[in-house]
Protein backbone atom coordinates (compact mmCIF):
# COMPACT_ATOMS: atom_id res chain seq x y z
CA UNK A 1 0.00 0.00 0.00
CA UNK A 2 2.80 2.35 0.95
CA UNK A 3 4.40 1.72 -2.43
CA UNK A 4 1.14 2.50 -4.22
CA UNK A 5 0.97 5.83 -2.45
CA UNK A 6 4.51 6.75 -3.40
CA UNK A 7 3.80 5.74 -7.00
CA UNK A 8 0.90 8.15 -7.08
CA UNK A 9 3.10 10.92 -5.73
CA UNK A 10 5.80 10.04 -8.27
CA UNK A 11 3.27 10.12 -11.09
CA UNK A 12 1.96 13.53 -10.05
CA UNK A 13 5.49 14.88 -9.78
CA UNK A 14 6.39 13.40 -13.18
CA UNK A 15 3.28 14.83 -14.74
CA UNK A 16 4.09 18.26 -13.36
CA UNK A 17 7.63 18.05 -14.66
CA UNK A 18 6.49 17.04 -18.13
CA UNK A 19 3.86 19.78 -18.18
CA UNK A 20 6.38 22.36 -16.99
CA UNK A 21 9.12 21.39 -19.47
CA UNK A 22 6.78 21.08 -22.44
CA UNK A 23 4.71 24.12 -21.51
CA UNK A 24 7.56 26.59 -21.11
CA UNK A 25 9.39 25.28 -24.18
CA UNK A 26 6.19 25.47 -26.21
CA UNK A 27 5.62 29.06 -25.17
CA UNK A 28 9.16 30.02 -26.20
CA UNK A 29 8.92 28.00 -29.43
CA UNK A 30 5.63 29.61 -30.47
CA UNK A 31 6.98 33.11 -29.98
CA UNK A 32 10.53 32.62 -31.28
CA UNK A 33 9.61 30.05 -33.93
CA UNK A 34 6.64 32.15 -34.99
CA UNK A 35 8.88 35.16 -35.50
CA UNK A 36 11.45 33.08 -37.41
CA UNK A 37 8.70 31.53 -39.52
CA UNK A 38 7.35 34.97 -40.30
CA UNK A 39 10.86 36.09 -41.20
CA UNK A 40 11.21 33.11 -43.55
CA UNK A 41 7.88 33.97 -45.13
CA UNK A 42 8.32 37.71 -45.62
CA UNK A 43 11.83 37.27 -47.02
CA UNK A 44 10.53 34.81 -49.61
CA UNK A 45 7.55 36.87 -50.78
CA UNK A 46 8.16 39.74 -53.24
CA UNK A 47 5.07 41.53 -51.89
CA UNK A 48 6.90 41.94 -48.57
CA UNK A 49 10.69 42.15 -48.26
CA UNK A 50 12.03 39.38 -50.46
CA UNK A 51 15.65 38.80 -49.51
CA UNK A 52 17.32 35.58 -50.55
CA UNK A 53 20.38 36.06 -48.36
CA UNK A 54 18.40 36.47 -45.14
CA UNK A 55 15.95 33.75 -46.13
CA UNK A 56 18.60 31.18 -46.89
CA UNK A 57 20.76 32.04 -43.88
CA UNK A 58 17.83 31.61 -41.50
CA UNK A 59 16.83 28.45 -43.35
CA UNK A 60 20.29 26.94 -42.97
CA UNK A 61 20.47 27.72 -39.24
CA UNK A 62 17.08 26.09 -38.73
CA UNK A 63 18.17 23.06 -40.71
CA UNK A 64 21.33 22.68 -38.65
CA UNK A 65 19.35 22.64 -35.41
CA UNK A 66 16.86 20.22 -36.90
CA UNK A 67 19.57 17.84 -38.15
CA UNK A 68 20.92 17.19 -34.67
CA UNK A 69 19.07 14.32 -32.94
CA UNK A 70 17.40 15.63 -29.80
CA UNK A 71 19.34 13.37 -27.48
CA UNK A 72 22.60 14.76 -28.89
CA UNK A 73 21.30 18.32 -28.72
CA UNK A 74 20.41 17.76 -25.08
CA UNK A 75 24.02 16.93 -24.24
CA UNK A 76 25.53 19.39 -26.69
CA UNK A 77 23.67 22.31 -25.15
CA UNK A 78 24.64 21.59 -21.54
CA UNK A 79 27.07 24.53 -21.46
CA UNK A 80 24.40 26.83 -22.85
CA UNK A 81 21.88 25.64 -20.27
CA UNK A 82 24.42 26.39 -17.57
CA UNK A 83 24.86 29.92 -18.91
CA UNK A 84 21.16 30.65 -19.17
CA UNK A 85 19.54 28.84 -16.20
CA UNK A 86 22.69 28.30 -14.11
CA UNK A 87 22.16 24.58 -13.79
CA UNK A 88 22.86 21.55 -15.93
CA UNK A 89 20.36 19.16 -14.36
CA UNK A 90 16.65 19.12 -13.64
CA UNK A 91 13.63 20.23 -15.65
CA UNK A 92 14.86 23.82 -15.85
CA UNK A 93 18.03 22.73 -17.63
CA UNK A 94 16.04 20.65 -20.11
CA UNK A 95 13.90 23.61 -21.09
CA UNK A 96 16.84 25.19 -22.98
CA UNK A 97 17.49 22.41 -25.51
CA UNK A 98 13.75 21.61 -25.70
CA UNK A 99 12.90 25.21 -26.51
CA UNK A 100 15.65 25.46 -29.12
CA UNK A 101 14.67 22.23 -30.85
CA UNK A 102 10.98 23.15 -30.79
CA UNK A 103 11.69 26.67 -32.06
CA UNK A 104 13.44 25.31 -35.13
CA UNK A 105 10.67 22.76 -35.62
CA UNK A 106 7.86 25.29 -35.28
CA UNK A 107 9.60 27.93 -37.43
CA UNK A 108 9.32 25.63 -40.46
CA UNK A 109 5.70 24.81 -39.71
CA UNK A 110 4.82 28.47 -39.17
CA UNK A 111 6.47 29.40 -42.47
CA UNK A 112 4.30 26.76 -44.16
CA UNK A 113 1.20 28.13 -42.41
CA UNK A 114 1.92 31.64 -43.67
CA UNK A 115 2.75 30.41 -47.17
CA UNK A 116 -0.60 28.61 -47.25
CA UNK A 117 -2.48 31.89 -47.01
CA UNK A 118 -3.85 32.67 -50.46
CA UNK A 119 -1.44 34.86 -52.44
CA UNK A 120 -4.43 36.60 -53.94
CA UNK A 121 -5.72 37.68 -50.54
CA UNK A 122 -2.30 39.12 -49.67
CA UNK A 123 -2.05 40.82 -53.04
CA UNK A 124 -5.50 42.34 -52.58
CA UNK A 125 -4.51 43.62 -49.14
CA UNK A 126 -1.27 45.12 -50.46
CA UNK A 127 -3.18 46.73 -53.35
CA UNK A 128 -5.24 48.76 -50.88
CA UNK A 129 -2.17 50.74 -49.88
CA UNK A 130 -1.98 49.23 -46.39
CA UNK A 131 1.50 49.07 -44.88
CA UNK A 132 3.33 45.75 -44.80
CA UNK A 133 3.02 45.62 -41.05
CA UNK A 134 -0.71 46.23 -41.30
CA UNK A 135 -1.10 43.45 -43.85
CA UNK A 136 0.83 41.07 -41.59
CA UNK A 137 -1.08 41.97 -38.43
CA UNK A 138 -4.60 42.40 -39.80
CA UNK A 139 -4.70 39.94 -42.70
CA UNK A 140 -1.85 37.43 -42.69
CA UNK A 141 -2.08 36.46 -39.01
CA UNK A 142 -5.87 36.02 -38.84
CA UNK A 143 -5.81 34.07 -42.10
CA UNK A 144 -2.97 31.81 -40.95
CA UNK A 145 -4.26 31.41 -37.39
CA UNK A 146 -6.22 28.13 -37.71
CA UNK A 147 -3.27 26.51 -39.48
CA UNK A 148 -0.84 27.97 -36.91
CA UNK A 149 -2.94 26.48 -34.10
CA UNK A 150 -2.82 23.07 -35.77
CA UNK A 151 0.95 23.36 -36.08
CA UNK A 152 1.30 24.50 -32.46
CA UNK A 153 -0.55 21.30 -31.55
CA UNK A 154 1.87 19.21 -33.61
CA UNK A 155 4.77 20.97 -31.90
CA UNK A 156 3.26 20.40 -28.44
CA UNK A 157 2.85 16.69 -29.08
CA UNK A 158 6.44 16.43 -30.35
CA UNK A 159 7.62 18.30 -27.27
CA UNK A 160 5.92 15.82 -24.97
CA UNK A 161 7.78 13.10 -26.86
CA UNK A 162 11.11 14.92 -26.71
CA UNK A 163 10.69 15.59 -23.01
CA UNK A 164 10.79 11.83 -22.37
CA UNK A 165 14.52 12.02 -23.03
CA UNK A 166 14.92 14.59 -20.30
CA UNK A 167 15.87 11.86 -17.87
CA UNK A 168 19.30 11.79 -19.47
CA UNK A 169 20.14 15.03 -17.70
CA UNK A 170 17.94 14.42 -14.70
CA UNK A 171 15.01 16.37 -15.99
CA UNK A 172 12.38 13.96 -14.78
CA UNK A 173 8.95 13.74 -16.34
CA UNK A 174 6.62 10.88 -17.25
CA UNK A 175 8.93 9.37 -19.85
CA UNK A 176 11.78 9.33 -17.36
CA UNK A 177 9.58 7.63 -14.78
CA UNK A 178 8.64 4.97 -17.30
CA UNK A 179 12.29 4.23 -18.07
CA UNK A 180 13.57 4.25 -14.48
CA UNK A 181 10.79 2.21 -12.88
CA UNK A 182 9.24 0.39 -15.74
CA UNK A 183 12.38 -0.60 -17.62
CA UNK A 184 15.29 -0.47 -15.22
CA UNK A 185 13.35 -1.90 -12.25
CA UNK A 186 11.12 -4.29 -14.23
CA UNK A 187 7.91 -2.67 -12.93
CA UNK A 188 5.83 -3.20 -16.02
CA UNK A 189 2.73 -1.79 -14.31
CA UNK A 190 4.47 1.57 -13.81
CA UNK A 191 5.55 1.51 -17.44
CA UNK A 192 1.97 0.89 -18.57
CA UNK A 193 0.52 3.57 -16.32
CA UNK A 194 3.05 6.05 -17.71
CA UNK A 195 2.20 5.10 -21.27
CA UNK A 196 -1.53 5.48 -20.59
CA UNK A 197 -0.88 8.85 -18.94
CA UNK A 198 1.10 10.00 -22.00
CA UNK A 199 -1.64 8.82 -24.33
CA UNK A 200 -4.26 10.75 -22.36
CA UNK A 201 -2.03 13.84 -22.32
CA UNK A 202 -1.39 13.73 -26.06
CA UNK A 203 -5.06 13.07 -26.87
CA UNK A 204 -6.06 15.99 -24.66
CA UNK A 205 -3.62 18.37 -26.30
CA UNK A 206 -4.70 17.24 -29.76
CA UNK A 207 -8.37 17.64 -28.86
CA UNK A 208 -7.90 21.17 -27.55
CA UNK A 209 -5.88 22.05 -30.66
CA UNK A 210 -8.45 20.61 -33.04
CA UNK A 211 -11.37 22.33 -31.35
CA UNK A 212 -9.75 25.75 -31.22
CA UNK A 213 -8.52 25.53 -34.83
CA UNK A 214 -11.99 24.57 -35.97
CA UNK A 215 -13.57 27.40 -34.03
CA UNK A 216 -11.24 29.97 -35.54
CA UNK A 217 -11.48 28.69 -39.10
CA UNK A 218 -14.30 30.46 -40.94
CA UNK A 219 -13.33 29.13 -44.35
CA UNK B 1 -6.04 59.92 -66.37
CA UNK B 2 -3.97 56.79 -66.97
CA UNK B 3 -1.32 56.82 -69.66
CA UNK B 4 1.00 54.02 -70.69
CA UNK B 5 4.12 55.23 -72.47
CA UNK B 6 6.16 52.47 -74.12
CA UNK B 7 5.56 50.19 -71.17
CA UNK B 8 7.48 46.92 -71.16
CA UNK B 9 7.61 44.24 -68.50
CA UNK B 10 9.91 41.28 -68.80
CA UNK B 11 10.68 38.50 -66.41
CA UNK B 12 14.11 36.98 -66.29
CA UNK B 13 13.78 33.24 -66.13
CA UNK B 14 16.63 30.79 -65.77
CA UNK B 15 18.19 31.37 -69.19
CA UNK B 16 15.60 33.26 -71.19
CA UNK B 17 13.73 36.48 -70.71
CA UNK B 18 9.99 36.40 -71.01
CA UNK B 19 8.47 39.62 -72.25
CA UNK B 20 4.97 39.81 -70.83
CA UNK B 21 4.24 43.37 -71.94
CA UNK B 22 6.00 44.67 -75.02
CA UNK B 23 6.22 48.41 -75.71
CA UNK B 24 2.60 49.28 -75.01
CA UNK B 25 1.37 52.87 -75.30
CA UNK B 26 -2.15 54.20 -74.92
CA UNK B 27 -4.20 56.26 -72.56
CA UNK B 28 -7.44 55.92 -70.66
CA UNK B 29 -9.66 58.92 -70.03
CA UNK B 30 -11.18 60.08 -66.76
CA UNK B 31 -14.51 58.44 -65.96
CA UNK B 32 -14.12 55.99 -68.81
CA UNK B 33 -14.92 52.28 -68.56
CA UNK B 34 -12.06 50.82 -70.50
CA UNK B 35 -11.67 47.18 -71.45
CA UNK B 36 -8.56 45.18 -72.22
CA UNK B 37 -9.12 41.81 -73.91
CA UNK B 38 -6.80 39.10 -75.05
CA UNK B 39 -6.27 35.41 -74.62
CA UNK B 40 -4.56 34.17 -71.47
CA UNK B 41 -0.88 35.01 -71.40
CA UNK B 42 -1.40 38.11 -73.54
CA UNK B 43 0.04 40.29 -70.79
CA UNK B 44 -3.16 42.10 -69.91
CA UNK B 45 -3.06 41.17 -66.24
CA UNK B 46 0.58 42.23 -66.00
CA UNK B 47 -0.20 45.54 -67.70
CA UNK B 48 -3.09 46.20 -65.30
CA UNK B 49 -0.81 45.63 -62.31
CA UNK B 50 1.67 48.26 -63.48
CA UNK B 51 -0.97 50.89 -62.68
CA UNK B 52 -0.85 50.23 -58.93
CA UNK B 53 2.68 48.85 -59.02
CA UNK B 54 1.82 45.35 -57.94
CA UNK B 55 4.05 44.86 -60.96
CA UNK B 56 7.07 47.02 -61.70
CA UNK B 57 7.96 47.97 -65.26
CA UNK B 58 11.23 47.17 -67.00
CA UNK B 59 10.79 49.96 -69.52
CA UNK B 60 8.61 52.98 -70.21
CA UNK B 61 6.43 55.02 -67.91
CA UNK B 62 2.96 54.78 -66.44
CA UNK B 63 1.38 58.15 -65.79
CA UNK B 64 -1.58 58.56 -63.48
CA UNK B 65 -2.96 62.11 -63.39
CA UNK B 66 0.14 63.17 -65.30
CA UNK B 67 2.58 61.81 -62.73
CA UNK B 68 4.98 58.96 -63.43
CA UNK B 69 4.13 56.35 -60.81
CA UNK B 70 6.73 53.73 -61.71
CA UNK B 71 9.32 55.14 -59.32
CA UNK B 72 6.97 55.40 -56.34
CA UNK B 73 8.22 53.70 -53.17
CA UNK B 74 7.20 53.48 -49.52
CA UNK B 75 4.75 56.08 -48.30
CA UNK B 76 4.20 57.67 -51.71
CA UNK B 77 3.44 54.28 -53.19
CA UNK B 78 0.96 53.45 -50.43
CA UNK B 79 -0.75 56.81 -50.92
CA UNK B 80 -0.95 56.11 -54.66
CA UNK B 81 -2.43 52.65 -54.05
CA UNK B 82 -5.08 54.11 -51.74
CA UNK B 83 -6.40 56.05 -54.72
CA UNK B 84 -6.78 52.88 -56.75
CA UNK B 85 -9.15 50.07 -55.86
CA UNK B 86 -8.77 46.61 -57.29
CA UNK B 87 -11.04 43.61 -57.62
CA UNK B 88 -10.16 40.09 -58.68
CA UNK B 89 -11.54 36.99 -60.35
CA UNK B 90 -11.51 35.02 -57.10
CA UNK B 91 -12.57 38.02 -54.98
CA UNK B 92 -9.59 37.58 -52.62
CA UNK B 93 -11.45 38.40 -49.44
CA UNK B 94 -9.86 37.35 -46.17
CA UNK B 95 -11.82 34.23 -45.17
CA UNK B 96 -11.43 34.72 -41.45
CA UNK B 97 -12.74 38.28 -41.50
CA UNK B 98 -16.39 39.27 -41.88
CA UNK B 99 -17.55 41.46 -44.76
CA UNK B 100 -17.40 44.44 -42.41
CA UNK B 101 -13.87 43.58 -41.23
CA UNK B 102 -12.66 43.06 -44.79
CA UNK B 103 -13.79 46.55 -45.76
CA UNK B 104 -12.76 48.15 -42.48
CA UNK B 105 -9.22 46.82 -42.98
CA UNK B 106 -8.63 49.31 -45.79
CA UNK B 107 -9.91 52.22 -43.76
CA UNK B 108 -8.26 51.29 -40.47
CA UNK B 109 -4.87 50.79 -42.08
CA UNK B 110 -5.25 54.18 -43.75
CA UNK B 111 -5.57 55.66 -40.27
CA UNK B 112 -9.33 56.25 -40.26
CA UNK B 113 -10.84 56.15 -36.76
CA UNK B 114 -13.02 53.26 -35.67
CA UNK B 115 -16.34 55.11 -35.71
CA UNK B 116 -15.76 56.84 -39.02
CA UNK B 117 -14.61 53.54 -40.53
CA UNK B 118 -17.76 51.85 -39.27
CA UNK B 119 -19.97 54.48 -40.85
CA UNK B 120 -18.07 54.19 -44.15
CA UNK B 121 -18.39 50.41 -44.12
CA UNK B 122 -22.14 50.71 -43.70
CA UNK B 123 -22.36 53.34 -46.42
CA UNK B 124 -20.44 51.23 -48.94
CA UNK B 125 -22.20 47.98 -48.11
CA UNK B 126 -25.47 49.75 -48.89
CA UNK B 127 -23.97 51.19 -52.05
CA UNK B 128 -23.16 47.70 -53.32
CA UNK B 129 -26.60 46.47 -52.28
CA UNK B 130 -25.84 44.08 -49.41
CA UNK B 131 -26.19 46.14 -46.21
CA UNK B 132 -27.50 43.10 -44.32
CA UNK B 133 -24.34 41.05 -44.90
CA UNK B 134 -22.00 43.12 -42.71
CA UNK B 135 -21.28 40.44 -40.14
CA UNK B 136 -21.23 37.46 -42.47
CA UNK B 137 -18.04 35.57 -43.28
CA UNK B 138 -17.15 35.21 -46.99
CA UNK B 139 -17.73 31.44 -46.97
CA UNK B 140 -21.42 32.14 -46.31
CA UNK B 141 -21.72 34.54 -49.23
CA UNK B 142 -22.49 33.73 -52.87
CA UNK B 143 -19.98 34.57 -55.59
CA UNK B 144 -21.85 37.71 -56.56
CA UNK B 145 -22.10 38.85 -52.94
CA UNK B 146 -18.37 38.25 -52.43
CA UNK B 147 -17.59 40.40 -55.44
CA UNK B 148 -19.88 43.09 -54.04
CA UNK B 149 -17.95 43.07 -50.77
CA UNK B 150 -14.72 43.21 -52.80
CA UNK B 151 -16.03 46.24 -54.72
CA UNK B 152 -16.96 47.94 -51.45
CA UNK B 153 -13.47 47.19 -50.11
CA UNK B 154 -11.90 48.58 -53.27
CA UNK B 155 -13.84 51.83 -53.18
CA UNK B 156 -14.43 52.53 -49.47
CA UNK B 157 -11.13 54.38 -49.14
CA UNK B 158 -12.28 56.90 -51.74
CA UNK B 159 -10.47 55.42 -54.75
CA UNK B 160 -10.93 57.23 -58.04
CA UNK B 161 -9.75 54.35 -60.21
CA UNK B 162 -11.08 50.78 -60.13
CA UNK B 163 -8.95 48.02 -61.62
CA UNK B 164 -10.85 44.85 -62.42
CA UNK B 165 -8.92 41.66 -63.05
CA UNK B 166 -11.36 39.23 -64.70
CA UNK B 167 -14.08 40.41 -62.29
CA UNK B 168 -16.82 38.13 -63.57
CA UNK B 169 -14.94 35.08 -64.83
CA UNK B 170 -15.91 33.05 -61.76
CA UNK B 171 -19.56 34.09 -61.88
CA UNK B 172 -22.60 32.74 -63.73
CA UNK B 173 -24.16 34.72 -66.56
CA UNK B 174 -26.90 36.32 -64.50
CA UNK B 175 -24.59 37.38 -61.67
CA UNK B 176 -22.09 38.65 -64.23
CA UNK B 177 -24.71 41.03 -65.57
CA UNK B 178 -25.66 42.32 -62.13
CA UNK B 179 -22.02 42.91 -61.17
CA UNK B 180 -21.29 44.70 -64.45
CA UNK B 181 -24.35 46.84 -63.93
CA UNK B 182 -23.16 47.71 -60.43
CA UNK B 183 -19.69 48.66 -61.68
CA UNK B 184 -21.16 50.81 -64.40
CA UNK B 185 -23.58 52.53 -61.99
CA UNK B 186 -20.85 53.21 -59.43
CA UNK B 187 -18.57 54.53 -62.13
CA UNK B 188 -21.16 57.12 -63.12
CA UNK B 189 -22.31 57.87 -59.58
CA UNK B 190 -18.84 58.32 -58.08
CA UNK B 191 -17.01 59.45 -61.21
CA UNK B 192 -14.65 56.51 -61.14
CA UNK B 193 -12.39 55.46 -63.98
CA UNK B 194 -12.68 51.71 -64.54
CA UNK B 195 -10.18 49.44 -66.25
CA UNK B 196 -11.45 45.90 -66.86
CA UNK B 197 -9.41 43.06 -68.18
CA UNK B 198 -11.26 40.01 -69.32
CA UNK B 199 -11.34 37.26 -71.86
CA UNK B 200 -15.13 37.44 -72.02
CA UNK B 201 -16.21 39.57 -74.93
CA UNK B 202 -19.67 39.93 -73.43
CA UNK B 203 -18.20 41.90 -70.55
CA UNK B 204 -16.61 44.34 -72.97
CA UNK B 205 -19.81 44.60 -75.02
CA UNK B 206 -21.99 45.24 -71.99
CA UNK B 207 -20.19 48.06 -70.25
CA UNK B 208 -17.03 49.31 -71.94
CA UNK B 209 -16.85 52.35 -74.15
CA UNK B 210 -13.39 51.67 -75.54
CA UNK B 211 -11.31 48.56 -75.63
CA UNK B 212 -7.71 47.56 -76.23
CA UNK B 213 -6.84 44.19 -77.70
CA UNK B 214 -3.60 42.55 -76.60
CA UNK B 215 -1.80 39.61 -78.11
CA UNK B 216 1.62 38.30 -77.14
CA UNK B 217 2.31 41.28 -74.90
CA UNK B 218 1.61 43.80 -77.66
CA UNK B 219 -1.27 46.17 -78.16
CA UNK B 220 -2.74 45.09 -81.48
CA UNK B 221 -5.83 47.24 -81.70
CA UNK B 222 -7.62 49.95 -79.76
CA UNK B 223 -10.97 51.33 -80.70
CA UNK B 224 -14.44 52.24 -79.53
CA UNK B 225 -16.24 49.03 -78.62
CA UNK B 226 -18.88 49.30 -81.34
CA UNK B 227 -16.36 49.79 -84.15
CA UNK B 228 -14.15 47.09 -82.68
CA UNK B 229 -16.93 44.55 -82.77
CA UNK B 230 -18.40 45.60 -86.08
CA UNK B 231 -15.27 46.48 -88.04
CA UNK B 232 -12.23 44.85 -86.47
CA UNK B 233 -9.03 45.69 -88.35
CA UNK B 234 -6.33 43.49 -86.88
CA UNK B 235 -6.21 39.82 -87.78
CA UNK B 236 -6.10 38.70 -84.15
CA UNK B 237 -9.09 40.85 -83.26
CA UNK B 238 -11.01 39.41 -86.18
CA UNK B 239 -10.24 35.93 -84.98
CA UNK B 240 -11.17 36.81 -81.39
CA UNK B 241 -14.44 38.42 -82.40
CA UNK B 242 -15.07 35.89 -85.14
CA UNK B 243 -16.04 33.36 -82.53
CA UNK B 244 -19.05 35.42 -81.64
CA UNK B 245 -19.95 36.12 -85.24
CA UNK B 246 -19.96 32.73 -86.92
CA UNK B 247 -23.08 30.68 -87.21
CA UNK B 248 -23.61 27.32 -85.59
CA UNK B 249 -25.92 25.90 -88.23
CA UNK B 250 -25.74 22.13 -88.46
CA UNK B 251 -24.23 20.88 -91.70
CA UNK B 252 -27.37 18.80 -92.28
CA UNK B 253 -29.50 21.94 -92.50
CA UNK B 254 -27.06 23.57 -94.91
CA UNK B 255 -27.04 20.44 -97.08
CA UNK B 256 -30.81 20.35 -97.27
CA UNK B 257 -31.42 23.96 -98.24
CA UNK B 258 -32.24 24.84 -101.81
CA UNK B 259 -30.98 28.13 -103.07
CA UNK B 260 -28.22 30.27 -101.61
CA UNK B 261 -27.50 30.74 -97.92
CA UNK B 262 -26.71 34.36 -97.30
CA UNK B 263 -25.16 36.01 -94.27
CA UNK B 264 -26.43 39.52 -93.68
CA UNK B 265 -24.68 41.85 -91.24
CA UNK B 266 -26.59 44.94 -90.21
CA UNK B 267 -24.81 47.80 -88.55
CA UNK B 268 -26.16 50.87 -86.84
CA UNK B 269 -29.26 52.33 -88.49
CA UNK B 270 -29.47 49.57 -91.16
CA UNK B 271 -30.72 47.23 -88.51
CA UNK B 272 -33.84 49.30 -88.13
CA UNK B 273 -35.00 48.90 -91.77
CA UNK B 274 -37.32 45.97 -92.45
CA UNK B 275 -35.29 44.74 -95.46
CA UNK B 276 -36.49 41.15 -95.34
CA UNK B 277 -40.18 41.90 -95.64
CA UNK B 278 -39.36 44.66 -98.12
CA UNK B 279 -37.49 42.21 -100.39
CA UNK B 280 -40.15 39.62 -99.97
CA UNK B 281 -43.00 41.88 -101.04
CA UNK B 282 -41.01 43.61 -103.76
CA UNK B 283 -39.75 40.48 -105.56
CA UNK B 284 -42.24 37.89 -104.46
CA UNK B 285 -39.45 35.83 -102.96
CA UNK B 286 -39.76 33.62 -99.90
CA UNK B 287 -37.08 34.31 -97.38
CA UNK B 288 -36.40 31.65 -94.84
CA UNK B 289 -34.46 32.81 -91.77
CA UNK B 290 -32.12 30.02 -90.67
CA UNK B 291 -30.52 31.65 -87.65
CA UNK B 292 -29.57 35.06 -86.47
CA UNK B 293 -29.42 37.52 -83.65
CA UNK B 294 -29.41 41.18 -82.99
CA UNK B 295 -27.38 42.57 -80.13
CA UNK B 296 -26.87 46.04 -78.84
CA UNK B 297 -23.40 47.36 -78.17
CA UNK B 298 -23.22 50.84 -76.69
CA UNK B 299 -26.97 50.96 -77.46
CA UNK B 300 -26.28 50.56 -81.17
CA UNK B 301 -27.63 47.47 -82.90
CA UNK B 302 -25.47 44.83 -84.55
CA UNK B 303 -27.56 42.26 -86.38
CA UNK B 304 -26.47 39.09 -88.09
CA UNK B 305 -28.94 36.99 -90.04
CA UNK B 306 -28.48 33.82 -92.04
CA UNK B 307 -31.23 33.66 -94.64
CA UNK B 308 -32.19 31.40 -97.47
CA UNK B 309 -34.14 33.11 -100.29
CA UNK B 310 -36.35 30.65 -102.14
CA UNK B 311 -37.83 31.29 -105.57
CA UNK B 312 -37.11 31.43 -109.32
CA UNK B 313 -33.44 31.89 -110.10
CA UNK B 314 -33.80 35.44 -111.46
CA UNK B 315 -35.96 36.46 -108.53
CA UNK B 316 -33.31 35.19 -106.13
CA UNK B 317 -30.62 37.09 -108.06
CA UNK B 318 -32.69 40.28 -107.93
CA UNK B 319 -33.17 39.79 -104.20
CA UNK B 320 -29.43 39.38 -103.67
CA UNK B 321 -28.69 42.54 -105.68
CA UNK B 322 -31.25 44.43 -103.63
CA UNK B 323 -29.82 43.15 -100.34
CA UNK B 324 -26.28 44.07 -101.38
CA UNK B 325 -27.50 47.60 -101.86
CA UNK B 326 -29.24 48.08 -98.54
CA UNK B 327 -27.36 45.86 -96.12
CA UNK B 328 -23.86 46.71 -94.87
CA UNK B 329 -22.34 43.27 -95.44
CA UNK B 330 -23.72 40.50 -97.58
CA UNK B 331 -21.90 37.25 -97.86
CA UNK B 332 -23.17 34.36 -99.98
CA UNK B 333 -22.09 31.21 -98.24
CA UNK B 334 -23.69 28.66 -100.54
CA UNK B 335 -24.55 29.56 -104.09
CA UNK B 336 -27.57 27.38 -104.34
CA UNK B 337 -26.11 24.60 -106.46
CA UNK B 338 -28.69 22.42 -104.84
CA UNK B 339 -31.45 23.70 -107.10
Amino acid sequence: MAQGFSLQAALIKAFEETALMSGISLLIAVVAGGVLGLLLYVTSNPLFIKNRLVNQSVGIIINIVRSVPFLVLLVLLIPLSKMIVHTTIGPKAVVVPLAIAATAFFARLADASFADVSKGVIEAAVSTGASKWSVVARILLPEALPSLIRNITVTAVSLIGFSAMAGTVGGGGIGDLAIRYGYQRYQTDVMLICVVLLIILVQGVQLIGDISAKMLDKK
Amino acid sequence: MIEFQNVSVSFRQKRTTLTAVDDVSFSIGKGEIFGIVGSSGAGKSTLLRTINLLQGVTGGRVLVDGKDVTKYRGKTLRGHRRNIGMIFQHFNLADNLTARQNIAFVLRSAGVGREEADAKVREYLSLVGIPEKADVYPSKLSGGQKQRVAIARALAGGAKILLCDEPTSALDAETTLSILKLISTLSKQLGITVVIITHELNVIKSICSRCAVMDGGKLVELDGVYSLFTQPKDGFTKQLIGHTRTHDLPQEILDNTYGPVVKLTFLGPDANTPVISEASSRFGVQINILTGRIEYIENKPLGILYVNPIGEEYVVRQTLDYLKNVVREVEVLEDGAGI
